[in-house]
């Protein structure tokens, strides 16, 4: 999962809720033992893309898990807690109503709902080993409500930063390295990058 | 058998695998499922002797077509390969893999016709919450709840669910067993779940046999309970209580028993408890054990352990 030690938002998934991108990068789960699925982001706007894993009933001692179609939800937040979570669904007619309508919760730890827009996102064909951050990508570039149109550039956006990493978790990295990268992509770097880059130095002091 | 849903959550994060939806465009569906449980098990009885045991073996294909105009053709066939794991080759017939089930059928929008070798309308009913159990879950699981001639309605609203199938006789074929007609019906009512059966048995060269059932099941939130009640004409009465709560976010405990009283002879009571661990990253993987006894003269206490893999 992606982390930041300074993280002004914390995304909680509920049980059975599976996050697999944010702000166009695919999420890695973490440990086998591990419940600590929580995701941490800067303030701000973000989308995320989810699915939920249901169990269908199917016999005594039986069931079948069904996931949902593949959701992107695009929200704004500020220093808070946030818990994503879909509806009790032990059917197939609960499941069918899910994917047909917008019945996520994102709401705050005190249970008040955060506003949210939401879109589908698909893919026709072969289903194993999608690209999220590649399907994200054409997503992004469409009209759709859910849309993020900063992601959809190859250019890095240096304000949408949820999946970056903080600066303690590289206390190992050789800062003369680190340098000497920093002025090695900042000269091949065009323009319009150099000026994003030096707005998101100003804007992240 | 179908249960009633006792619904306590056992929690799982991200990263859940399910059901591999292997192709899904231009409206062709196609999923597979797998089911795999291996259980160290010494059944409950007189004198039994544990084993390896093999519950589930099984891979399940899914196809449906969208029709339009909220119309659906679908197909599945699952194969099953326990007793081809369970049973050494010496067991004459039992070595072949299974063809568990096998149906096409037409969908629109919520309600469903289905034809081929598949579960009866009354193996939606019951309650029972073991793992193995030596007893019949209900009377009619023992009367018998699937088969090879089956044509099946269903219909599933928001808070109901109704389905009736009728097994032919088949007279002649080699899938004669019988004449079935079998319904069943339930609800949910706020955190009450409430279910009743019918069944309708025409055995072949036999008087004909009616079996009913009547279930309930209550959500409190802390724990769901359930009872259901179920009896055979002058066969054999039948009940199960079940009880199952979370005691943690990962590991649901389950308590329940089953009474037969059959016509002829003594009734006899089986327990069971079990406990079922999900791993916090994985739905599809469990991790189970489960103690039960039975009042039978001469029965001893049976254990189980073992693990299950889904997909």
């Amino acid at each position: 999962m992606p982390t930041l030690a300074s993280a002004d938002v914390i995304l909680i998934p509920a049980p059975g809720v599976d996050i697999v991108a944010v702000n166009g990068v695919s999420v890695e789960s973490n440990s086998f033992f591990s419940d600590t699925s929580r995701i941490q982001l800067d303030n701000g706007q973000h989308q995320i893309v989810a699915e939920y894993v249901a169990e269908i009933e199917e016999s005594a001692d039986d069931y079948l898990l069904e996931k949902s179609d593949t959701f992107v939800l695009l929200f704004n937040a500020n220093d808070t807690t946030l818990n994503l979570s879909a509806p009790a669904i032990s059917s197939q007619y609960a499941l069918q109503t899910f994917n047909q309508g917008n019945q996520w919760q994102l709401t705050r730890t005190d249970g008040t709902p955060v506003e949210f827009t939401t879109g589908k996102l698909e893919k026709e064909g072969f289903q194993l080993g999608r690209d999220y951050e590649k399907e994200l990508k054409r997503f992004n570039h469409t009209q759709a409500k859910a849309a993020l149109p900063a992601l959809a550039t190859d250019t890095h956006s240096f304000q949408s930063s949820g999946a970056s990493i903080h600066s303690s978790e590289t206390g190992i990295t050789d800062q003369k390295m680190a340098g000497e990268m920093l002025q090695f992509w900042y000269e091949r770097a065009d323009q319009n990058t150099r000026d994003k880059f030096k707005s998101w130095i100003k804007t992240s002091q | 058998m179908k249960k009633l849903l006792l619904a306590v959550a056992v929690s799982v994060a991200a990263g859940s695998a399910s059901a591999a939806t292997i192709y899904e465009g231009k409206g062709l569906t196609y999923k597979i499922n797998g089911d795999l449980q291996v259980q160290l098990r010494q059944k409950v009885g007189d004198d039994k002797n544990p084993d390896l045991e093999f519950d589930d073996l099984e891979i399940k294909n899914y196809v449906s077509y969208d029709l339009g105009d909220d119309m659906k053709a679908f197909g599945r066939v699952d194969f099953g390969f326990k007793d081809a794991a369970n049973n050494s080759e010496k067991a004459e017939g039992k070595e072949d893999v299974a063809l568990e089930e096998a149906y096409v059928g037409l969908a629109f929008g919520n309600t469903s016709v289905s034809f081929g070798k598949q579960n009866f309308a009354t193996d939606e009913f019951g309650i029972e919450e073991a793992i193995e159990l030596v007893s019949d879950e209900d009377q009619f699981d023992a009367r018998g709840t699937d088969g090879d001639d089956t044509i099946r309605l269903d219909i599933e609203l928001e808070n109901t669910h109704i389905a009736a199938s009728y097994e032919m006789e088949a007279e002649g074929s080699g899938s004669e067993n019988g004449e079935y007609f079998d319904l069943f019906a339930s609800t949910e009512i706020g955190n009450l779940t409430l279910a009743a059966a019918y069944q309708d048995l025409q055995p072949v060269n036999a008087a004909s046999i009616d079996t009913w059932g009547l279930s309930a099941a209550y959500d409190a939130g802390f724990a769901t309970f359930a009872a259901d009640y179920s009896t055979s004409d002058d066969i054999a009465k039948q009940y199960n209580l079940a009880t199952v709560f979370a005691v943690a976010e990962t590991t649901k405990v389950a308590l329940g028993m089953v009474n037969i009283d059959p016509e002829t002879g003594d009734d006899v009571t089986e327990w069971y408890a079990n406990v079922t661990y999900k791993f916090p990253t994985q739905k599809n993987v469990s991790l189970f054990a489960e103690i039960a006894d039975s009042d039978e003269d001469g029965a001893d206490m049976g254990y189980l352990a073992g693990m299950r893999v889904k997909f």
